[in-house]
């Protein structure tokens, strides 16, 4: 497990912000939905891997408050954490909103690396934010901004899915084409290694934490009405 | 250095404790526990608990809000983990409970557990009829649990307690000579709220505040108290300079909560340094 210091490299695109940093040691390479913590004085955040190149890890961070806002130079880093998304998945579609487009596109990179065919559907809030798209390996088939939402782009019939992004995206999702599938959530959390059990949500077998059961959850799992 | 120390009965092989809270059932895998000189479970209750509806966390500068709500497997359970559980260092179970009976309960019955070295009384558990006032509000209720207490183990006993208890002085005083010692403090009541939303962030609405924010007033008290009792500091030791301060102001050894969070290998920072 890396628990190290890194300095970053920032491009700044407005509403994102693509941070990088390594090369990092082949033992501590992430596999798609599993996420690094970083830590700056007394603030430490979960980001998930967006794609890698050559063993450096790039991540695609939205600027929600002060730390995402101002990202520092430097950071502690420490990961791989949490469970990945499953290793073969194969006509599937991958459904991504927002800052959840980080994991669904290291995902999308791997799926490409190994020939197996899927879709993908990423949906913004504004147009603007698409021009992130030109920074990553590989492109969504489909993107919706909004007033149209990446769920009106889902064909009738439900598919197998693997999805990130916000909780009303996901629960749309869900109630569109049901269990059959796997989501990635994003909970604060303050360790990020199991300890303390603060980023919690509600399964089918009580609370679970999102850094050690998942980030990356069977849909079936999750008590949807609760989250 | 640190090397070992002494509270009265209890000696640990350094004064560095992993804190209830921060480190599962004294198994928490990525945090080097063998180093430090002792670990203390989550809280473990009589019946289990699920803990607070989530979320459960927030940040504030430089702290952490938290409202796990003792989120535990319970007694029964807890006991069958022990079973086959290699304990890492020296183990201390903290004990939660809403009356004296349940405290006095939960020591009864895990006294037989050889690999048990202590108990750690958590008095800030809220008390549910008391409208979640903590346990051991003040002198009264502070008494009841630890005679309740007393009376049902052999094994030491650490106090920890809430930083607005009340009657501190005489809650310190008398029972000074009856207890292993006194851990000054747990998280300090505390919430937050999203300034968009306007309510409350926290799913309990409250939680406790910690990390090096709290400090500076839990080292007041150590520096205070410390001449005449054994104590137990615990609030905010995120760094190895926190760590250094509160062995100054006389406490016997530093409980490490957030500072584990935030870095697991923390403790090979205070081992180097401190």
């Amino acid at each position: 497990m890396l628990n190290e210091t890194f300095k970053l490299e920032k491009t700044d695109l407005g509403h994102y912000v693509v941070v990088s940093f390594g090369p990092v040691a082949e033992e501590n390479l992430p596999q798609p939905g599993q996420f690094y913590m970083f830590y700056k004085e007394y603030v430490k955040k979960p980001f998930s891997v967006a794609f890698l190149k050559e063993n450096r890890l790039f991540f695609i961070i939205k600027k929600v408050g002060p730390f995402t806002s101002s990202i520092p130079d430097e950071v502690r880093v420490e990961g791989p954490y949490g469970k990945p998304f499953p290793a073969v998945v194969t006509n599937t579609f991958l459904i991504s909103g927002g800052a959840g487009i980080a994991p669904i596109c290291f995902l999308a990179e791997k799926l490409t690396e190994q020939n197996l065919p899927f879709t993908w559907l990423h949906g913004e809030s504004k147009a603007e934010n698409l021009t992130l798209l030109d920074y990553l390996p590989v492109k969504p088939n489909k993107v919706s901004v909004e007033p149209t939402l990446v769920t009106d782009l889902l064909p009738k019939e439900a598919q197998f899915y693997c999805a990130c992004g916000p909780k009303p995206m996901l629960k749309g999702l869900h109630s569109k084409w049901g269990t059959n599938g796997f989501v990635s959530l994003e909970e604060r959390m303050s360790c990020g290694f199991g300890a303390c059990y603060g980023c919690v949500i509600p399964t089918t077998s009580g609370y679970q934490r999102v850094c050690k059961e998942g980030p990356v959850f069977e849909a079936g799992e999750l008590l949807w009405q609760e989250l | 250095m640190a090397g070992a120390v002494s509270l009265k009965k209890l000696t640990l092989k350094n004064p560095f404790i992993a804190s209830s809270g921060t480190c599962g059932y004294a198994d928490a895998d990525l945090i080097p526990l063998d180093k430090f000189g002792a670990a203390v479970t989550k809280t473990i209750t009589l019946l289990p608990r699920q803990g607070n509806r989530p979320p459960r966390l927030v940040e504030t500068p430089a702290g952490l809000v938290n409202s796990i709500g003792l989120q535990n497997m319970g007694l029964e359970a807890f006991k069958q983990f022990l079973t086959d559980f290699k304990k890492p260092t020296t183990l201390i179970v903290s004990v939660g409970g809403e009356s004296p009976e349940d405290f006095a309960t939960i020591v009864e019955e895990l006294n037989t557990y050889d690999l048990i070295d202590a108990f750690e009384l958590n008095l800030s558990c809220p008390n549910v009829k008391m409208g979640g006032e903590v346990v051991g509000k003040d002198y009264v209720t502070v008494s009841n649990i630890l005679e309740a207490s007393l009376k049902s183990t052999t094994k030491p006993l650490l106090v920890k307690l809430s930083p607005f208890t009340e009657q501190l002085d005489k809650i310190l005083q008398h029972w000074e000579s009856k207890v292993e010692a006194f851990v000054l403090f747990n998280t300090f009541p505390a919430m937050d709220i999203d300034p968009r939303s306007g309510k409350p962030v926290l799913g309990a609405v409250s939680g406790g505040l910690s990390g090096p924010a709290i400090y500076p007033i839990v080292l007041n008290s150590i520096y205070k108290y410390s001449k005449a009792h054994t104590l137990v500091a615990s609030g905010g030791i995120a760094t190895t300079d926190i760590a250094k301060k509160f062995i100054m102001a006389g406490a016997r050894a530093l409980e490490i909560g957030t500072g584990n969070l935030w870095n697991p290998a923390f403790i090979e920072m205070l081992l180097k340094e401190v």
